[in-house]
This record gives C-alpha cells, sequence and structure tokens, in this order.
C-alpha cells in the first residue's frame, strides 16, 4: 500500500484556540444538565492534544482528554481546521478505549515483522475513515516509501479505500469527502462559532478556568446554559402508523418475513399492500413485480405494486431518500419501502432526539420492519428495528400514495 | 474497532434509553441483559460490526447493532424464527451437512450476506482444498451461492 501524502493543514486552527472551543463546549454541555456531564464542572482538559491527522496526511483534529484528578472521564475532539464547520467535531463521556503508546508500538512490531527488509520511519494517528482511528506506519526499502495503517484496537491492517466501500475497515480522508467540498461555508460557520467564543470570554472569563468547585460552579450555570422560549421539550418526538387515526387508534402494520432469500422486496410490498387491505401472496407479489433469481429491481417494485391494485395506487420511487421525506409519509399514516444496498424492508414510524449535545446532530431513527432472516411461514423470521437514520446507507424510498 | 466489552455496554445503554422503550413489539425488553457480542463479518471475512444479543429469562428476545465507532446502529426486536444468534457452530455445521455430498465443509463466519442487518452463518464448501459455494445458514432454512456472485447489488 502506497500513501505518502503529507498535506498541509487546510486554514489551521491555533491549538490554544482549539483548546478554549473545547472548554467552551464541555462546560455548556455540563451547564445544560446534559445526561452524562454530571459533575464535569470538576473535570479539566489536559492542553496536550493527541493530535489525529488524516488519511492524506493533514492535522484534522486535536483531542483533549478531560481529567478529574487523576483519572481520564473523556475527550473533546477539536477540529484542527476551520474548513470542518464545527469547532468541536465529538465529545466523549466515558474514557478512551486504546492506549496511544501501545497501539503505537504494537503497529511497529506488526509492520516490522510484515516487512523485515523496511525500515521505520515514523508512526502517527490517523482518523482512516471517521470516527476509526488507525496507527498510520511510514516505511523506507531502498528509495521506496510507503505506508501501512492498522487499527487502533484491532490492529487489523486496512486495505481497502474510499467512501463507496460497504462498512467495514475501508479508509477515506475527511478532508476530501466532506471538509472540502463545502468550505466556503463551513469556514463561515467556524468563523461564527470564534465570534461568539470572542464574546463569551468577554462576558464570562472565568468561563475557561480549569476547573471549579462546586459553589463557583452554580454561579457560572446561569451565563452559560443556553435558554429555550418553550418552557418544557419533550426528549423525544415519535410517531408510528396508526389504524383509524381517529377517536381510539391503535399501532398498526404486520410484520412479514421474506419467504426466499431474495424476497425481501416482495415482502416489503406484502406488509405495504395488507396495510392499504390489498391482500396477495408472495409468489402473486413476486410474478407482478418481476422478481428473478437475483431479487428485484426497484422500479419493477414499483409498476407490481400498481399493477395489484388495478392503479388504484401510485408507487413511486425516491432515489435520494431523506428522513424527512419518510417522516413526511409517517405523519400521512402511510408505510414506504426503504431501501439499503441489496436489501428493502418497510418503514413504519420515525423517532427524534429533540434534546442533544450542542456540538452534534441529533439523533434520528427509523422504525424498520425487516422481513429478514427469511422464512417459509411468514409469521416467523424477520424483525422490527430501530434503525438510526445516520449510521446507515440509504439508496432509495418507494412511497406508495393513493392515486 | 471497539471491542466486546464496549460493544456490550453499548447495548447496555440502549436497553435503559433506547428509542424502542414505548414501542410495544419491545416489551419483553423491560428487565433484559445483555448477552455474549458476537462479531458479524462482511463478504471478505473482515469485522464489520458487533451483533449484541438481548436476552431476558434466558431467552433471546432481541439484538442490538453496535458499529465498530460503538454507536448503536439498530435495535431488533426477534421473533420466533428470527434469532441467527441461536444457532451454534454445532448445528450451523450439522444442517450444511445435510445439502453436501462429496464435499468438505470449511470455516463458519457469521457474516452479513449484502448489507448490514441481513446477518446468516456462512459455510464454505470445499473440493480438493479449494472453495466451491457458500452455504448460508439462516433460523429458517438455508440457501447457497457462489463466491462472487454479486447478484444482490443491485437488486432487492
Amino acid at each position: 500500500m502506497r500513501i505518502q501524502f503529507q498535506e498541509k493543514t487546510p486554514e489551521p486552527v491555533d491549538r490554544d484556540r482549539a483548546l478554549a472551543h473545547a472548554q467552551l463546549t464541555v462546560r455548556r454541555d455540563w451547564a445544560a444538565n446534559i445526561h452524562g456531564f454530571k459533575g464535569w464542572h470538576q473535570a479539566e482538559l489536559d492542553p496536550q492534544p493527541l493530535v489525529l491527522h488524516d488519511l492524506n496526511g493533514a492535522e484534522l483534529f486535536y483531542e483533549f482528554t478531560l481529567r478529574r484528578g487523576n483519572s481520564a472521564v473523556g475527550s473533546v475532539k477539536a477540529s484542527a481546521s476551520r474548513t470542518l464547520g464545527s469547532p468541536v467535531i465529538a465529545v466523549e463521556t466515558a474514557p478512551r478505549r486504546w492506549d496511544p503508546d501501545a497501539a503505537a508500538r504494537k503497529a511497529r512490531e506488526k509492520a516490522q515483522k510484515q516487512f523485515p527488509k523496511a525500515e521505520i520511519k515514523d508512526t502517527s494517528l490517523v482518523v482512516y475513515g471517521y470516527p476509526k482511528i488507525g496507527v498510520r506506519v511510514d516505511l523506507k526499502t531502498d528509495d521506496d516509501l510507503q505506508s501501512v495503517i492498522y487499527d487502533v484496537s484491532s490492529m487489523v491492517q486496512i486495505t481497502r479505500f474510499g467512501p463507496d466501500q460497504p462498512e467495514g475497515l475501508a479508509a477515506w480522508s475527511f478532508y476530501e469527502t466532506i471538509a472540502l467540498p463545502h468550505a466556503d461555508k463551513k469556514i463561515r460557520r467556524w468563523d461564527l462559532a470564534n465570534r461568539e467564543l470572542d464574546e463569551v470570554g468577554r462576558v464570562a472569563q472565568n468561563a475557561f478556568a480549569t476547573a471549579f468547585t462546586d459553589r463557583e460552579a452554580d454561579t457560572l450555570r446561569a451565563s452559560l446554559a443556553l435558554q429555550s422560549q418553550f418552557a418544557f421539550i419533550e426528549f423525544y418526538s415519535s410517531r408510528v402508523l396508526k389504524y383509524g387515526p381517529r377517536c381510539t387508534p391503535h399501532d398498526c402494520f404486520m410484520l412479514y418475513a421474506q419467504q426466499t432469500d431474495v424476497y425481501c422486496a416482495v415482502a416489503t410490498g406484502q406488509m405495504i399492500l395488507d396495510f392499504h387491505r390489498w391482500p396477495y401472496t408472495q409468489d402473486q407479489i413476486a410474478t407482478a413485480m418481476n422478481t428473478g433469481a437475483s431479487g428485484t429491481d426497484p422500479d419493477d417494485q414499483a409498476t407490481g405494486v400498481e399493477s395489484l391494485t388495478n392503479n388504484s395506487m401510485n408507487a413511486t420511487v425516491d432515489y435520494t431518500a431523506d428522513w424527512t421525506e419518510a417522516k413526511a409519509e409517517i405523519d400521512a399514516n402511510r408505510p414506504l419501502k426503504s431501501g439499503i444496498p441489496g436489501h428493502a424492508r418497510a418503514c413504519a414510524g420515525w423517532k427524534r432526539q429533540n434534546i442533544f449535545l450542542i456540538s452534534q446532530p441529533p439523533r434520528r431513527w427509523l422504525q424498520i420492519y425487516d422481513p429478514w432472516p427469511w422464512n417459509a411461514d411468514i409469521c416467523q423470521g424477520g424483525g422490527v428495528v430501530w434503525e438510526d437514520w445516520d449510521a446507515v446507507t440509504h439508496t432509495n424510498f418507494m412511497y406508495v400514495r393513493h392515486a | 474497532m471497539i471491542d466486546a466489552d464496549a460493544a456490550r455496554a453499548s447495548a447496555a445503554r440502549e436497553i435503559e434509553s433506547g428509542p424502542q422503550n414505548d414501542d410495544e413489539h419491545f416489551s419483553a425488553w423491560r428487565g433484559a441483559s445483555v448477552g455474549e457480542p458476537q462479531l458479524v463479518h462482511d463478504e471478505l471475512g473482515q469485522p464489520a460490526y458487533w451483533l449484541v444479543p438481548i436476552e431476558n429469562q434466558g431467552t433471546g428476545v432481541g439484538a442490538v447493532r453496535i458499529l465498530g465507532s460503538g454507536r448503536a446502529a439498530a435495535m431488533i426486536a426477534y421473533r420466533a424464527g428470527s434469532n441467527v444468534l441461536e444457532l451454534n457452530h454445532a448445528r450451523v455445521l450439522e444442517v450444511a451437512a445435510s445439502v453436501i455430498a462429496d464435499e468438505q465443509l470449511g470455516e463458519v463466519l457469521l457474516v452479513h450476506d449484502g448489507p448490514p442487518g441481513r446477518e446468516a452463518w456462512r459455510v464454505e464448501v470445499l473440493a480438493g482444498g479449494k472453495l466451491q459455494r457458500w452455504i448460508f445458514v439462516t433460523p429458517g432454512g438455508i440457501y447457497q451461492r457462489s463466491p462472487g456472485d454479486e447478484r444482490l447489488a443491485t437488486n432487492q
């Protein structure tokens, strides 16, 4: 493998400035009583960060360790570049589960064993596929320079590259995939947050003290908490499909397993058709959807649904699936098909976090009726799943609506 | 990739505070505990994520899919015939052996055949030491295909 890039960090952020952003984020999350931050006013950020590099070699994050006494209690990943937009990318409320020095030593040993003729020139920590971290070992053989990356926890060598690789141990550049395509917008966002940091420093200088006593914390909390205009906010919002959405509605969707290993779209169609009171067997649906030995084409699924309902239903495939679109369908009390690479499932509900860490996006889920595992008896097999929207690759939706 | 202990801890947090808590499909999760995490592999045999069983009074009632980062990607409520983790290696080999003739069985691996979530036990079928095909064992039965058959890539 050959990854000898040594890119300069674009729009670099000074480490002291990154530390101040990290401190403000931690203090605000504590002041807002976010779950997991209790007692963090007594935690102190180690000013010496771990420097985490991008796959292209540029500095990506400064990871500051949070300590209470002698114990590490968490860590904060602050941006090393304004092009990342958010000054703080992630806050971990648990100690790091791997040891950087031990990981570097093991990676050196492994590389030496794997490439006995090579000279080890350097090691560095690399975010090889956010949030996964590896140790990059730079090797020299004669005049030839190359690098290998090992995952910090498993020490598995990373051999697959590109953001389009399936989930697993694939490597991709955070800068090239996420930051740089929208750099101008992200730099403006970072600058706004930076101005806010200056303002907080002006009105509440002690917000950046290393740690507080309980009494000092009480007086500081009010100046840091972000005030809501609403007296009471539910922790979650959610909705699932209802039968008869008036008077005394009840949850209304039925899980069917796929009857063969390639009938996922067929079983999904059966769940949706049954909801609309068009009962068919899976074999009948497979015939209408032109299902073959390798499964069902998404467009054929739509054609099949329309033909089975005598065109009283419109089925539309949407290849730019978005969580808000799924939410809109459920809010209209209609199930939809959720496509992921090579698999189809039905979606019958959504849920969203309303209170979340200031520096992180809210979590969103879909309630999925997954026809896998397959089973000849459709009343066995399958599973109901609450699936994290941002943790899954979505390829398409199919909406089924009255014509 | 986080280790099994971290996956177990992450799944335990989801039992307490996950989005499934007010869903009646997950009523069996009340008072449940986490079991032994199982590593799920991709088609190349590389570790992909953890599947952590959720157990109530000794019965598997579901699972949590924990990504390598520690993030809980999915909370799954099982019903009869859903629990791929109830199949142990011996049972998987027994089922696979029932459909081979003059061939040998090789490595048994828990994989996601296709996207994450399509878990199955994959058994190598060898002839003369060479890989001939895979048998996939699930709670509902088996299916077979050749390595490199990308039929799941575009269709569903």
